[in-house]
């Protein structure tokens, strides 16, 4: 019997999968258990298709293929490969210990790998448990990139993988005299030559991954949209510097052609760039999803006509997420769509904006389902989705930018149109977006078409690297700050994301053990209370101008911690240690969805 | 909170409601009976107000109330709660539905102060609950109980053109706002005045006897940034942005300046980030 490692996903998290090949004299069976779906099933097929293709011979013997661990769903097209090198080396075709090996791959019909989902957090997954060498599919190859400590051979056929192993027994001073046993003659033809003759003998290194420091390619990130396309707007642009700054949720209202849309585009061009840890998060999830790559295309990352310059065409340019994920589901999306889950459990739009932003357009025509389910990612920064089957938490920590119209007819309030709506129209439609939600976005702004002056203006406007490199000073600030409380307080017992393959992981994955999101604050939005008391200390005049504003201004009372966390990001912009006047003043400003009752 | 129940011949009762042909037979109460007494002013429009009309309704209101008028309306949205805010200590609120009975719900709030500061009037039994036909008759209590009906906002078929049309049965004086030949809101008023169903009324000063000093407000002088928008401001409402253009302030000083102005009353923000003088 062989064992062959691979991987099974849970969460954002891979397990060991033992594919276990037995094959016994008998009935030519060819069994599978372990609770294969069905696309698993049907790789029966396309092993034997590609392992006979490579000019090996599939064994007219009786199989039998355990995925264990037994009692947990499998699903995907990445046990193709063990599969098939289990089955290989049951018959001897290779002949090296495979205890320090693991495979992924769904193999095509003539034995070429193709690009599997989950590739990423398998790897890791590997590194935790100490294997030493992993084959991924050469399409692949990209994500292999950022882990370090396992050796990655990224093949493209399955022939070469047998290559591999051939010069592999060789070089282990292990030359064997069944060198050609695996080629039988009547394959000959497909095998126009001695596999060995064929290949240089440094296999292994042509395969082998090498690693990519993150810093080197972490300048590489780059955006098409930039905030200096953008006429006008300058509290829009503020506004948006602010939420970037302090990581608050937003809301811009203005009538159709306001620009809502291009401003929120801009926005990840002005967030503070990614950590090693927060692209290797977003990338595993995105690997999961299989949109890596098909994200970042629509993302904003490369334009297309520079993609040949970095890289091979077709092949994925850098691999890992380096500039935030910019998501904008649909408002037609379906409430599984945006939480995740589903029968395949796959992470969903909240999940797949982790670290970055989520854009919701014209908010109020989501279902009230969909809008509700934000609650709880927005509080925690995960996404617990509980099923019969098994109960799975995504991370789910973004920034919400959310854009409407002020009214259903759309220009209410604006310069450029009139309003036909009916106060109590203006009025449903607000409400749409309920209090609790509300309560969690801390900027509104009012943003208005642009006028033709505006448009004409040849005013420079300010590029968003001069606005990033402001918001990565305010970020500087809060990060240091709070991680000085946690020493002071001691109150920290979150477990923090231990992703990074440097600082090995304690927590047993294999069981299913899901990463906890870090409960640690990181920005003034996920500012606690009694850090509010400490942070957002008042002076007495200030005191004054925020109590004088809650009479006259008609603010709510839910606008109070937010106008004091907003405060705290616009003096950490400032520089300021602490909250002054002038930085209340400006934060009133950004609370327009309190002041109006509208359409009363 | 007091509440009382009036009927025909009570002391109490309004005998001006007897002017119509079908007093109300009971009148439940709750509040100050003593807004009964003075002279009043019935305010009143349409619910599809704009700006305009709810800064007349208030000033009109407030204008009545600081002059010893008490003001009368119906408690709906728009031109109605307008008038209740100018003044909720001299105002009487006539409802369609039982005292208890919060309608429309968004006014809730409005309908307490008013039942602890001013008056809550309806002919109808606690849980009542509103009906399309008892809005009318609504109207003939609002137009009964004042001396002079004042229409600030109305298009030409609507609930206030209903109470005008009560009060000129009655012999009530009829004052309607001109407004905007552009405006819907302003399409009844201005056919009441052509129709010289109405007096114009444009000065409300002068309408209410004016024997009380306005007010003079202790202004202080203007910072020279604060002259700067109130100049850009003189001519209409502005956006923050072209605001942000004419003054070449930063958008975080500006921001700060014009919250203060705000407090200090100088100017008015509007939906839409439009800012205006007060």
């Amino acid at each position: 019997m062989q064992k062959i490692k691979s991987f099974g996903i849970f969460g954002v998290d891979g397990y060991i999968v033992d594919v276990e090949v037995d094959i016994t004299k008998g009935i030519p069976v060819y069994t599978l258990v372990g609770l294969p779906d069905s696309a698993i099933k049907e790789g029966k097929e396309r092993v034997k298709s590609a392992i006979t293709n490579i000019g090996l011979t599939f064994p007219n013997k009786n199989i039998v293929i355990n995925l264990a661990p037994a009692d947990k769903k499998k699903e995907g097209v990445c046990y193709d490969l063990p599969i098939a090198i289990g089955i290989m080396s049951s018959t001897g075709d290779i002949k090296c210990n495979m205890d320090d090996w693991a495979f992924i791959g769904e193999l095509s019909l003539n034995g070429d790998l193709r690009r599997v989902k989950g590739v990423l957090p398998s790897l890791i997954t590997a590194v935790d448990k100490g294997i030493k060498n992993a084959v991924i599919p050469m399409a692949n190859k990209e994500e292999a990139k950022f882990v370090s400590g396992i050796n990655v051979y990224a093949v493209p056929n399955l022939r070469d993988i047998y290559n591999m192993f051939r010069e592999l027994e060789i070089t282990n001073g292990n030359p064997t005299n069944t060198i050609y046993s695996g080629v039988r003659e009547h394959n000959k033809h497909n095998f126009s030559n001695n596999p060995l003759e064929n290949t240089n003998l440094s296999m292994i290194k042509r395969f082998l991954v090498s690693p990519v420091k993150f810093e080197d390619i972490k300048e590489k990130a780059r955006f098409a949209v930039d905030l200096k396309y953008i006429r006008g707007q300058y509290v829009a642009k503020r506004a948006l510097e602010i939420a970037s700054a302090g990581g608050h949720n937003i809301i811009l209202i203005g009538p159709p052609g306001s620009g809502k849309t291009m401003l929120a585009k801009c926005f990840s061009s002005i967030l503070p760039s990614m950590t090693f840890e927060e692209s290797l998060e977003s990338t595993k999830i995105h690997s999961i999803a299989g949109t890596l790559g098909v994200s970042e295309t629509l993302n904003t990352r490369l334009p297309p006509a520079e993609w040949k310059k970095e890289t091979d065409p077709g092949v994925e340019p850098l691999g890992i997420i380096l500039t935030r994920p910019f998501r904008s589901p649909h408002h037609t999306a379906s409430s599984v769509a945006l939480a995740g889950g589903g029968s395949a459990s796959k992470p969903g739009e909240i999940s797949l904006a982790h670290n970055g932003v989520l854009f919701l357009d014209e908010m109020p025509e989501y279902s009230r389902a969909c809008l509700e389910l934000l609650r709880q990612p927005l509080e925690d920064g995960q996404i617990t989705i509980s099923r019969a089957a098994a109960t799975v938490q995504y991370p789910a920590s973004f920034i919400l930018i959310a854009s409407m119209n002020p009214c259903p007819c759309g220009y209410f309030g604006s310069r450029t149109g009139k309003c036909v709506c009916s106060p109590t129209a203006i009025h449903k439609y607000i409400s749409k977006i309920s209090g609790p939600l509300l309560d969690r976005i801390d900027l509104h702004i009012e943003v208005d078409a642009v006028t033709y002056d505006d448009l004409s203006n040849t005013r420079l406007e300010e590029e968003s690297e001069v606005v990033r490199k402001r918001v990565e000073a305010a970020r500087n600030i809060q990060t240091t700050r709070y991680s000085g409380y946690y020493e002071h307080n001691n109150t920290y017992n979150g477990i923090q994301n231990k992703i990074s393959p440097d600082d090995s992981p304690t927590a047993d994955k294999s069981n299913g053990t899901i990463i906890e999101p870090s409960l640690k604050v990181h920005c003034n939005a996920q500012m606690t209370t009694p850090m509010m008391k400490e942070y957002c200390k008042l002076s007495p005049e200030c005191e004054k101008i925020l109590k004088n504003a809650f009479e006259k201004l008609n603010l709510s009372a839910r606008a109070y911690s937010r106008i004091l966390k907003v405060a705290r990001t616009i003096a950490d912009l400032d520089q300021c240690e602490n909250i002054e006047p002038k930085h209340i003043g400006d934060a009133i400003t950004y609370r327009s969805l309190d002041r109006f009752n509208r359409g009363k | 909170m007091a509440d009382f129940l009036l009927r025909i011949g009570d002391p109490n009762y309004p005998k001006s409601l007897l002017d119509l042909n079908n007093p109300p037979q009971k009148l439940y109460c709750r509040g100050n009976l003593e807004l009964l007494r003075k002279p009043a002013v019935a305010i009143v429009g349409t619910r599809n107000c704009t700006r305009y009309g709810v800064i007349c309704g208030q000033n009109i209101s407030k204008c009545a109330v600081e002059n010893g008028f008490a003001v009368v309306s119906g408690l709906a949205g728009g031109i109605d709660t307008s008038a209740h805010k100018g003044g909720i200590e001299a105002t009487i609120a006539v409802l369609g539905n039982g005292l208890d009975v919060y309608y429309p719900i968004s006014n809730k709030n409005l309908q307490e102060q008013i039942g602890r500061e001013g008056l809550l009037i309806t002919e109808y039994p606690n849980n009542f609950h509103a009906e399309n036909w008892t809005f009318p008759a609504r109207n003939r209590i609002v137009a009964a109980l004042s001396n002079a009906v004042i229409a600030v906002e109305a298009d030409i078929r609507s609930g206030t053109m209903i109470t005008v049309e009560i009060a000129a049965e009655i012999h009530r004086d009829i004052y309607a706002v001109p407004g905007s030949i552009l405006s819907n809101a302003s399409r009844g008023t201005n056919k009441l005045i052509r129709d010289n169903k109405a007096k114009i009324f444009d000065d409300a000063d002068a309408f209410f006897g004016g024997h009380i000093k306005k007010k003079t407000k202790q202004i202080e002088p203007f910072t020279f940034d604060e002259q700067k928008i109130i100049d850009v401001l003189q001519s209409d409402e502005v956006h923050f942005d072209e605001l942000v253009e004419k003054t070449d302030f930063g958008v975080a000083v500006l921001s700060n300046l014009l919250t203060t102005m705000e407090l200090k009353d100088l100017i008015e923000k509007l939906p839409g980030n439009l800012y205006v003088l007060k």
